[in-house]
């Protein structure tokens, strides 16, 4: 039995139908494991080369094998399809399989809509300025793949003499420029959700780089070459000195040898929260996205978010995981005295070590508390100890064996913040004095211009809090006395090793000015939420607007502009002059027309010259004379543009 | 009764359409005349962006929600170029020639268009939906769209329906119009057909065989290729400075009698088509014939004007 050959769309539809899958897929093929990118990638020329060499389709069971097979190959890759990455996989996976039978106009028009949808995806994963012109690129390619589809729908004859920029590239780009204003007007319009719908997934994902939630020795320089922004603060009124910028993050207290990591204690609410002292620091977090849950506040948060919690460890924490940019006000009092009174529990709890480890800084501790008894000189005197001694702060550090710190203290000193944090820290828990380290970051770029701090990455610090009867946890950092640059000015000033190979300054600079466009970028477009939306709506006068009166807003706007953009598309577009001639004709004709001699679009010239010469007798011959020089140039053969001059200054001079 | 029903609702429907404003030609669309709901495709982009919303709204996502409303916009913006496709377009006339039952009608439809654009994309379809035919962007075009015709006699349309799913295809924008005339089917030829009826018209005048090209002098006409050259007229030609060939015109003086109810056949319609084949044999030979239908009589005369009168008054037959 002989199939009918399917008459297949023609290859232009096909190849730009399987350009936008592609462009709308870039970022997430990048992010893929290689061989699903691989798959995906064969797929898609496979189409192309079949439009081309008008191949069929591939029979059903094979599809169907094929398509079951690249099902398995996601599962495989991701374990299992819970999870954004793995769903998004996925959803390429079958755009990719839907390729083999990608062979009728309507299978055309459902891959180039799915575009849009794989599009929206991405900013699941990142919302960042770059990405504008990913949608930008990728919604072009996938609406003209659409404009193509119809063409060949309603059969359009291509236009032969067109060039590609007016039969493609103009209508596609008109067609896009013409749908921003709405889509404005909604973005700002539209209610947002305060709470969401259904909870997010926490995962981690991507290998993102941030703090984790456990520190072990060059866990935190890892991050040194990280230049991407951590988070952005605006303050309102005074700012800290850069040697208070301690932007607290994660707090660990168990040590196991090798690895800090959070003890249960960190997840219990404060039971005294602290309260409003005489100095206080005002300031607007704006966070990118991590995947953790924790936010970073400067010591110790008396006004916190709605939907955050402040732990026992003074560490906020989020409900919910950060996955888009978050901002978030806090009002932090420095002067708070954290725990006064240490319960025994918690005593024991931080000064617990593991008895067969770091055996020689026990021994230097033990003998170090016999000389100075005070925990104040006791820390001094350590402190000096890293100061005068030759201890380097550096990223160059070895791997560490079983006792971490003796190497570290007594064979290299040399190390990153979080092996002097590390070392103080069990050096004052052998000497009996409760110690416990935190993580976060340390200071910040301060943009003049735009009157921000940038946090990047390679800020991120560690640093060790003791107790101290009466004062209470006190932030103590070992890496201030080793490197006191790394304090004021930054780990990029702290070490002279190049982060990158293009680690100059002009580099930075530029790094810098970006970020400041970023900036903005995140204040007007990704943090507009559901509070923005009403501080912006009710600064148009709309008072304090409630869900119903965002809503009517948006109704209004939507309108408005709809109304607005179909005024502009059905106006009747006026037939314009072709020539400099009929442009002065026109203008002439105008003339005549205030003077109540109108030339009906029936009349000839010549017919029209004979009633200007009964009404305006002594204007006959003049008026004759240009009719003709007129017809002359408008209707002759193109012989007669030495008239031109003539006609103009005729024109000009004549007064009905 | 279901049938009586959508026929009904059928009718509903068509009032009113009527009763929005002029349908037949020549008119011009105008808001009134213009329907517009997405096509399947359309419903489906709205599927895929509601889904693209709530997930936006949901995790916060401010770039998805852009994208989400650019298609939104895009989608706004289709509904209303497809609506201008068809605004201030003229359908001028319908008009089509006879044909006979069982032929395509090929009705010709001219439209013109009165402001100026260019209006890709638009599909005519033909009452019973199943024949389409698309015409390009034309400033001033005319459409063929071919009908089956069925039985003979006065032809009324249904509504055609123009419709165009400009420019991405998510809206369809439609009208409907009627055509302003009914238009003529001629009864079908039998075929084969029963010899004519020489021997049973009246006969006056004498008998002669007909001859190719006859014996009468009848006019001057332009030479055609393949005219014989004894039959150029030289001196004529010399005077009009072009090649003019004698047209002879043989004499006739047979006249055939065609009468409705003499012809053979079981019922009316049977000898309709027999007394349609014997007009267009009759024509075809360069006869005179006369025509007798019972109520009318046409004839005696020959040519393309008597042809058109009687198969015109076979068609309309009994239909009043």
């Amino acid at each position: 039995m002989v199939k009918p050959v399917q008459a297949h769309p023609p290859a232009e539809a096909v190849a730009w139908t399987v350009l936008a899958f592609l462009a709308a897929a870039l970022p997430h093929l990048l992010a893929m494991p290689g061989w699903l990118m691989l798959v995906i990638l064969v797929l898609a020329i496979w189409r192309v080369g079949a439009a081309w060499q008008n191949w069929q389709p591939p029979p059903a069971w094979l599809r169907l094998g094929i398509t079951l097979a690249l099902l398995g190959l996601v599962v495989i890759f991701y374990g299992g399809l819970w999870g954004r990455r793995a769903a998004t996989g996925l959803l390429c996976m079958m755009l990719a399989a839907k390729m083999m039978e990608m062979f009728r106009l309507r299978d055309l028009r459902l891959v180039a809509s799915m575009c849009f949808f794989l599009i929206a995806t991405q900013f699941l994963f990142s919302e960042r300025l770059v990405y504008l012109a990913y949608l930008a690129g990728a919604f072009w390619v996938a609406t003209a793949a659409l404009l193509l589809i119809q063409r060949v729908d309603s059969a359009q004859p291509k236009p032969a003499s067109a060039s590609w920029t007016r039969s493609t590239l103009r209508p596609v780009t008109l067609l896009i420029v013409a749908a921003v204003p709405l889509a404005l007007a909604l973005f700002v319009t539209f209610p947002r959700l305060a709470q969401p719908l259904w909870g997010l997934p926490d995962e981690v994902m991507d290998g993102r780089t941030g703090l984790s939630d456990s520190m072990s020795p060059g866990s935190i320089a890892n991050l040194y070459a990280d230049e991407s922004a951590a988070f952005r603060v605006e303050f309102d009124g005074p700012m800290p000195p850069p040697a208070e910028r301690y932007w607290r993050g994660p707090v660990f207290w168990n040590f196991d040898g090798h690895t800090w990591s959070r003890s249960f204690f960190s997840t219990s609410p404060a039971t005294v929260m602290p309260e409003a002292g005489t100095r206080s620091w005002d300031y607007r977090v704006q966070l990118e996205p991590h995947e953790q849950r924790w936010l970073f506040s400067l010591d110790y948060p008396v006004e916190y978010p709605r939907g955050a919690r402040v732990t026992a460890d003074y560490q906020m924490i989020s409900r919910r995981a950060i996955t888009t940019l978050t901002q978030y006000e806090v009002s932090s009092n420095p002067d708070f005295i954290d725990t006064p009174d240490l319960p025994q529990t918690l005593h024991n709890l931080a000064t617990r070590l593991p008895d067969d480890r770091n055996p020689r800084t026990l021994a230097l501790a033990a003998e170090w508390r016999e000389r100075y008894p005070d925990d104040q000189q006791l820390i001094d005197a350590i402190l000096r100890w890293f100061n005068e001694e030759a201890f380097f702060y550096s990223l160059e550090t070895s791997p560490m064996g079983r006792n971490s710190v003796d190497e570290f203290l007594f064979d290299l000193r040399t190390g990153y913040c979080e092996h002097y944090a590390s070392a103080f820290a069990v050096m004052m828990r052998a000497a009996g004095v409760p110690a416990r380290i935190v993580t976060g970051y340390q200071g910040g770029w301060w943009s003049t211009t735009a009157r921000y701090l940038l946090v990047r990455q390679s800020d991120a610090h560690a640093w060790v809090e003791v107790w101290l009867p009466e004062q209470g946890w006190t932030r103590v950092d070992p890496t201030a006395a080793v490197s006191p640059s790394r304090i004021r000015e930054g780990s990029r000033v702290a070490i002279d090793q190049p982060r990158h190979l293009l680690d100059w300054d002009w580099v930075q600079d530029l790094r810098n000015r970006y970020d400041r466009v970023q900036h903005l970028w995140n204040n007007w477009v990704l943090g507009f939420d559901a509070s923005r939306q009403r501080q912006f709506l009710g600064g148009l006068g709309l008072g304090e607007p409630g869900l119903m009166m965002i809503g009517l807003t948006m109704v209004l706007s939507a309108m408005l502009v709809v109304g607005l953009v179909a005024l502009l598309l059905l106006r009747r577009p006026r037939a314009r002059p072709r020539s400099q001639a009929e442009r002065l004709w026109q203008q002439l004709l105008a003339r005549l027309r205030r003077r109540g001699l109108a030339c009906s679009p029936t009349e000839t010239p010549l017919e029209f010259s004979q009633r200007v010469s009964h009404a305006l007798p002594n204007q006959s011959g003049e008026f004759d004379r240009l009719t003709w020089l007129y017809c002359r140039l408008h209707y002759g053969t193109g012989q007669h543009q030495d008239l031109l001059p003539e006609f103009t200054r005729r024109v000009e001079a004549f007064k009905p | 009764m279901s049938i009586s029903a959508t026929g009904r609702l059928r009718g509903l429907l068509d009032d009113w359409i009527r009763r929005r404003g002029p349908v037949t030609p020549p008119l011009t669309l105008r808001y009134r005349q213009i329907y517009i709901l997405p096509t399947g495709f359309g419903w489906l982009l709205g599927l895929l962006m509601s889904a693209m919303l709530i997930g936006s709204l949901n995790f916060n996502n401010n770039m998805g929600l852009l994208t989400t409303f650019l298609v939104a916009g895009l989608a706004v913006n289709s509904m209303l170029l497809a609506y201008r496709n068809l605004e201030g377009l003229a359908i001028r006339h319908c008009a089509a020639r006879p044909v006979f039952a069982g032929q395509q009608l090929a009705l010709r439809i001219d439209i013109s268009d009165t402001s100026n654009r260019s209006r890709p994309g638009l599909k005519f379809i033909r009452p019973e939906g199943t024949g389409e035919t698309a015409t390009a962007a034309a400033h001033q075009a005319s459409v063929r769209l071919t009908l089956p015709t069925a039985r003979r006699g006065w032809m009324k349309l249904g509504r055609i329906r123009l419709e165009t799913t400009h420019p991405l295809g998510l809206f369809r924008a439609w009208s409907w119009f009627w055509p302003e005339r009914r238009f003529l089917v001629w009864p079908t030829p039998t075929s084969p057909a029963p010899p004519l009826p020489r021997d049973g018209g009246r006969q006056t005048g004498r008998l002669s065989k007909p001859r190719p090209d006859g014996e009468e002098f009848h006019s001057l006409r332009p030479w055609r290729v393949g005219d014989p050259l004894h039959r150029i007229a030289w001196k004529s030609s010399q005077r009009h400075q072009t090649l003019l060939s004698r047209e002879f015109q043989q004499e006739q003086a047979e006249v055939i009698h065609l009468e409705l109810a003499r012809a053979p056949g079981a019922d009316l319609e049977r000898r309709i088509s027999i007394v349609t084949a014997w007009v267009l044999q009759a024509d075809a030979e360069g006869l005179k014939w006369v025509l007798d239908t019972g109520a009318e009589r046409f004839g005696p005369e020959r040519g393309q004007d008597h042809l058109h009168r009687c198969l015109r008054a076979l068609a309309g037959f009994g239909q009043g």
